[in-house]
């Protein structure tokens, strides 16, 4: 496919974009992007400027295709079917997803059940912070006695496994 | 055998005698996925079943869920699935893409497990009347039993992870199944069902396609699942339901204040079309049970009780028609075996003398 601007280059910046309802594609050369102020690897800035090129307020939906890193997914195959593909998800589309959570719910912040385990990691993260103050500040009492708490958690978690 | 048993047994969570009344039941679900695992809807076949061999073994010796029954959904008919669907225990989206999916039964079908739905596990538990505590406390216990054997995708921030980022947080939603009929009667139900939705909570039809709630049935459930806790979630539900209930009760008995021979009306005339009819179609069979349902709440017909109503109410669907057929039924056919379903199940049912015009004319 050649270059929507020059019409020369070969396109190899594609630009997806939804506007009122309807899909719009832009192919460019990396020359003409870059002409144009856009950094190709740079999506948010590519957004910024179709922004900036569409006459009509553009949908305040997040543009520029992007590949979740974890499974594949693209935020058009998102936009698509408003399923997330793995955990990794989302950061990928933190920009789609943000927005969608905030009005769907009561607050940002989980407030529900914590499964054991992740209690266990955020008490022990809690204890190292607390361990590495105490050699810190030469409190060997308090870092002991942290010392062995982390232990007693770890071994609790690994089973019979000693660490 | 299992899934024979399962389709032809009657519904423990709509049969009880408890499943009287305007909250005929109430439903708790949770969506969990596992971590380092694509969630359903991006993983390939391949990837969904090794996910179902990994939730097989840990299902197989639960000690909250000890008769744990699981069944790859691809090894059985398309029939048996329209039944189990028709039942509730698995959702349009798992019937059509059977391969790599599963269901795990346990208590009679109380709890209803869906593997690789639209996340890996969809935990529900059911059971008849208005008990949000209860449901929820059952799940609670079979989650932190499963919780124990494999690592759950989390995040501190946004709690449980879901594929539709709708479900994120607790996971968790709680339902109520009510009859609604005289909310229809008054016609406030529109206005009641918009308020609702306006306030956090979702209201649809039950029965039926899309938001059509033939049968008066509706599914009020809360949306946000992430900010607030379980607890608070089950409490705001109760205290919604409750407020309704009462709408409801309300207005039956201005039905009756204000223009009892119309209420009479209406239930005399579907007795009568059950009783004579010789097609009767989905919609319109749900519309005249409904009737029935709310004249035997009001003490005008007879010799039949609720959850037999809700028995039929889901007996005489389409996939129930034909796998007691044996075959599959055409539509014109169906509605024949309907009419004459519903009649002999029904068969002990009178209307309190009086309520019928001829009735009275007779007396
Ligand atoms: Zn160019
Ligand atoms: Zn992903």
């Amino acid at each position: 496919m050649k270059c929507q601007f020059c019409q020369q280059a070969d396109a190899t910046v594609h630009v997806k974009q939804a506007v009122n309802g309807s899909a719009r594609e832009l192919h460019l050369c990396e020359a003409c992007a870059a002409r144009n102020g856009l950094d190709v690897h740079s999506p948010l800035n590519i957004t910024d400027f179709l922004f900036g090129l569409e006459v009509e307020k553009a949908s305040p939906r997040a543009t520029g295709e992007r590949k979740c890193g974890g499974c594949g997914t693209t935020r058009s195959d998102y936009q698509k079917s408003t399923r997330l593909g793995c955990p990794t998800c989302y950061r990928t589309f933190a920009d789609d997803v943000t927005p969608l959570i905030a009005d769907a719910h009561k607050g940002p912040r989980h407030a529900g059940k914590v499964p054991r385990k992740e209690e266990k990691k955020i008490e022990l993260q809690a204890l190292e912070v607390g361990l590495k103050r105490a050699i810190e500040t030469e409190d060997f009492e308090q870092a002991a006695h942290l010392r062995d708490r982390i232990r007693d958690l770890r071994a609790a978690d690994a089973g019979s496994v000693s660490p | 055998m299992i899934i024979e048993q399962l389709v032809r047994n009657s519904v423990a969570w709509l049969d009880s005698p408890a499943a009287h009344g305007v909250v005929v039941s109430t439903r708790a679900r949770l969506a969990r996925n596992i971590s380092g695992f694509s969630f359903p809807p991006a993983a390939g076949e391949d990837d969904r079943k090794r996910l179902r061999q990994t939730l097989r073994s840990v299902f197989s010796d639960l000690k909250t869920v000890p008769d744990a029954v699981f069944v790859d959904l691809e090894t059985i008919e398309a029939v048996d699935r329209e039944v189990l669907k028709e039942r509730r225990l698995i959702s349009s989206e798992l019937a059509d893409r059977p391969e790599g999916s599963a269901l795990v039964v346990a208590a009679e079908g109380r709890f209803a497990m869906m593997i690789n739905e639209e996340d890996h596990l969809r935990l529900q538990s059911m059971v008849s009347g208005f008990h949000p505590e209860e449901v929820w406390q059952a799940l609670d216990a079979v989650d932190t039993e499963i919780e124990s054997r494999v690592e759950y995708a989390f995040s501190p921030e946004l709690g449980y992870l879901t594929a539709c980022p709708t479900n994120v947080g607790t996971g968790l939603r709680v339902s109520a199944m009510m009859h609604l009929p005289g909310l229809r009667l008054t016609e406030e139900v529109d206005s009641v069902v918009k308020g609702l939705n306006a306030t956090g909570f979702e209201v649809r039809g039950l029965l039926g396609e899309g938001t059509a709630a033939y049968g008066n049935m509706f599914q009020v459930s809360n949306r946000a699942s992430l900010g607030l806790s379980e607890s608070d979630i089950v409490a705001s539900l109760k205290r919604m339901v409750n407020d309704l209930t009462e709408h409801e009760m309300n207005a039956r008995a201005r039905l009756i204040e204000e223009d009892s021979l119309r209420l009479f009306d209406q239930v005399a005339r579907s007795y009568a079309i059950v009783e004579h009819a010789g097609l009767l179609s989905s919609s319109e069979a749900l519309d005249l049970l409904s009737a029935l349902r709310l004249g035997r709440e009001m003490g005008l017909v007879r010799g039949v009780s609720d959850s037999l109503i809700n028995q039929v109410m889901l007996l005489t669907q389409p996939g129930h028609l034909q796998k007691d057929a044996g075959r599959s039924l055409e539509s014109y056919e169906r509605d024949q075996v309907r009419a004459s379903s519903v009649r002999n199940r029904l068969r002990g049912m009178r209307l309190r003398p009086g309520v019928s015009g001829a009735g009275s004319d007779r007396l």
